[in-house]
């Protein structure tokens, strides 16, 4: 099935054969390809190979064009600040500073970096017809921020009404924006609102909710998807999200998604995220994140349920834990690998003291059941094939990581996949099923070292 | 030698410029203090009262406007990381923006860049006496900056209405009542006392070559917990522990706040809120998965 169906099936509530996966490649897409945050986000061609290689890399569902909040601000008079490892900032906010609402007008398709983010739409989506391509637009709240600046807050105690009117022209960039994504051939429309976490649920649907609503419609009405992005402690915004209705609802680490699955199932719509950004994909190795993605795997389930960062990728989180989510998406096996280590870190490594036997070779097949698991019976079977030309001087012990003393086992010989063949206490033969002549000779090879 | 960054946090106009000039009026003269500010919506304006503002200290200013979540720290760990190998400041002191998340923070103080530098150190939350009713849709982003608090400033308190004072006080103490609570005008508070209310290194304070290499670390799970084991799971770690503070999520909907030193660390049900399990400790800097740890002991 291809990941554009896969997504499609998640929001509408349809039962999936595995979890769809969408990481959001922003600037990561930069860091793939060598190029520094600034020069990606001002170049069509960059982005496309960016966004190509984390294809080849990731292979995703789904993928966002670029993952940037400043691209309608700037347009609108906002300055930015480029920096080389993030998005820019926007550090000026015309609103603020002697700017009319009335004398700002709705951006066309020609200005500022829409060109290139169209562009790179329409060439991604002939290159990928079967992913599921996100156009992502800064939600109507935020965007008023970046006109207005931290003086919103205190607006909306004092001039509700102006704040309002705002609001309403935020919105008339996000409905015209999101047309135009939508044209270049995009499926889903993100509405990327994070400033809403700010706030508390009463003023979220004075000042947002009719806003965020009619984007939503706005794409439906065109017969495509949508989905509203927050990130931070926005979990009392939870259910004000699912209201505006949008298809779909994205959430960080900052809200468990056992309660967003809660609140948005029981009304009716569709849920990501929400791989932890900075302490596992970011700051953890791949043994981290396989753990980090089956927990999220498992509390969200196989209906309405996206896999998704929490948000934007920071650059340079390491491609070999993004691999290891991926790699865990496709194989049951190793999700079930990830989900017997999860408790393994109280546990000591077993003391190998009394294990090895004066002139024998002993041989530890780490697996996960080889009664349950087919490439642990393959590996299993092989190495008893390859030891029985040996007699009883060869030992051949299998150790479940279904059972304690098979994760201390895993620990002390040092072993990270399942399943691993040790010979004398060396890693031998990694996932691999090794043919018999290779294990033979490795068995030879540790009996001449006995 | 790993370092104490402290941090400010409050939201905008509460007085965090004021309250950051007053601290290095008070502490800069003969220590090096590193100065970061990420207040950048204000147009670089705090920038520019800080630099007139005479005495040893270096400034880092951060480029990335409002730092919107925890997706922008990462390139925050880079010129931390520089900025305090290059100025070998003696502590830092952060001028969070009003919409920062601490603890979130906290975490990038984890990453192998940063370990052995700079560790989590103490946390004032400046709060506007008269501002704190009138912000009340702007509350959870609050209560969380004031949760995480050592001590809370409720500055303007001269230019606010007695009642005002005293609601504000006994909503802080309901929300945090740990935190050292101050009243001040103009963010003067008086620091007597205030390296106490650092708790991290009660005994250690004036002792600085003999203690052991300090880190951060943070915990924040959705997993919950059951009370036994959380108690199972404080006492697994007390050892590696000089403190640790937070809130956590235990099975049937209860919310507890942790608060501690060394082996004596209290846990009290407070009224629930709404987040996930946060934690933020100061540990002996050794390389353990702390949130690993954390989650072996949650419920299945």
């Amino acid at each position: 099935m291809n990941g554009l169906s896969i997504i499609m099936k998640a929001f509408r509530l349809e039962e999936t054969e595995r979890t769809p996966w969408v990481p959001f490649v922003g600037v990561h897409g930069g860091k793939l390809i060598g190029a520094d945050a600034e020069l990606y986000l001002k170049s069509t061609q960059l982005i496309v190979e960016g966004v190509s290689k984390a294809v080849e890399l990731y292979r995703p569902d789904g993928i966002p064009v670029i993952f940037d909040l400043q691209v309608e601000a700037e347009i609108l008079g906002c300055k930015l600040v480029w920096s080389k490892e993030n998005p820019p900032a926007v550090v000026s906010h015309p609103l603020s500073e002697g700017v009319e609402l009335n004398s700002l007008r709705l951006p066309r398709k020609t200005d500022g970096r829409f060109p290139v983010v169209l562009d790179a739409a329409e060439k991604l989506r002939k290159k990928f017809p079967d992913l599921a391509l996100y156009g992502l637009i800064t939600g109507p709240f935020t965007l008023a921020l970046h006109l207005l600046g931290t003086d919103i807050f205190m607006k909306m105690f004092e001039e509700p009404d102006y704040v309002l009117e705002v609001m309403e022209f935020c919105t008339q960039v996000g409905v015209k924006y999101s047309r135009m994504l939508l044209d270049a051939g995009c499926d889903v429309i993100a509405v990327v609102d994070p400033m809403t976490s700010q706030i508390d649920p009463q003023s979220f649907e004075i000042f947002v909710s009719p806003y965020a609503r009619q984007i939503f419609n706005y794409v439906r009405s065109s017969g495509k998807y949508s989905s509203f992005f927050v990130c931070g402690h926005a979990q009392q915004n939870i259910g004000v999200m699912c209201d505006c209705r949008p298809d779909n609802i994205s959430i960080d680490e900052n809200i468990p998604l056992d309660y967003v699955k809660q609140i948005a199932l029981s009304k009716r719509i569709s849920f990501g995220g929400n791989l932890k950004l900075t302490s596992v994909l970011l700051l953890g190795d791949e043994q981290d994140s396989k753990k980090e993605a089956v927990s999220c795997l498992d509390s969200g389930g196989n209906k309405g349920f996206i896999l998704a960062p929490g948000c934007d990728l920071p650059m340079d989180t390491p491609v070999e834990n993004l691999q290891a989510v991926t790699d865990l998406v496709y194989d049951e096996y190793l999700q079930q690998v990830a989900r017997e280590m999860k408790h393994s870190s109280s546990l000591q490594p077993l003391n190998l003291d009394t294990h090895w036997k004066k002139g024998k070779v002993v041989v530890d097949i780490i697996t996960l059941d080889s009664g349950s698991c087919a490439p642990c019976q393959y590996m299993v079977e092989a190495v008893k094939q390859a030891s029985t030309a040996f007699g009883d001087k060869v030992i051949v012990n299998e150790h479940k990581i279904k059972d304690i003393d098979g994760i201390r086992m895993m620990k002390a010989l040092g072993v990270q996949n399942v399943p691993t063949t040790c010979i004398n206490g060396q890693i031998s033969f990694i996932s691999q099923i090794p043919q018999r002549r290779e294990l033979e000779k490795a068995i030879e090879k540790a009996m001449t070292l006995n | 030698m790993s370092i104490p960054l402290h941090l400010i946090t409050g939201f905008l106009g509460s007085g965090k410029t004021t309250f950051l000039m007053h601290y290095l009026d008070t502490f800069s003269k003969g220590r090096k203090i590193g100065v970061i500010q990420n207040e950048f919506s204000s147009a670089g304006m705090d920038g520019k009262i800080i630099r007139s503002h005479e005495g040893t200290y270096r400034l880092l200013e951060i480029n990335n406007g409002s730092v919107f979540c925890v997706c922008l720290l990462g390139s925050f760990i880079d010129s931390l990381a520089a900025f305090v190998t290059d100025s070998s400041p003696d502590e830092v002191i952060m001028e969070a923006s009003g919409m920062s998340d601490p603890v979130s923070l906290g975490q990038i103080f984890q990453s192998g860049k940063l370990r052995d530098k700079v560790y989590l150190g103490h946390c004032w939350t400046v709060v506007d006496a008269r501002n704190f009713d009138k912000l009340a849709f702007l509350r959870s982003r609050l209560e969380h900056q004031l949760r995480i608090a050592d001590t809370v400033i409720i500055n303007k308190y001269d230019l606010a209405a007695r009642g005002q004072v005293v609601s504000v006080t006994n909503s802080v103490k309901k929300l945090n009542p740990y935190a050292r609570i101050e009243t001040g005008s103009f963010a003067r508070i008086s620091f007597t006392g205030e390296k106490q209310a650092f708790k991290y290194l009660p005994e250690m304070e004036n002792t600085e070559s003999c203690r052991p290499d300090l880190q951060s670390v943070v915990i924040k799970s959705s997993r919950l917990i059951n009370l036994e084991r959380l108690v199972d799971f404080i006492d697994s770690i007390k050892d590696s522990f000089i403190r640790c503070k937070g809130y956590v999520n235990i099975t049937g909907n209860r919310k507890m706040a942790v608060q501690g030193s060394f082996d004596y660390v209290t846990v009290d049900q407070v009224d629930w809120f709404p987040g996930v399990t946060e934690l933020v400790g100061i540990g002996k800097s050794e390389e353990k998965n702390y949130l690993e740890l954390f989650e072996s002991y949650c419920n299945p």
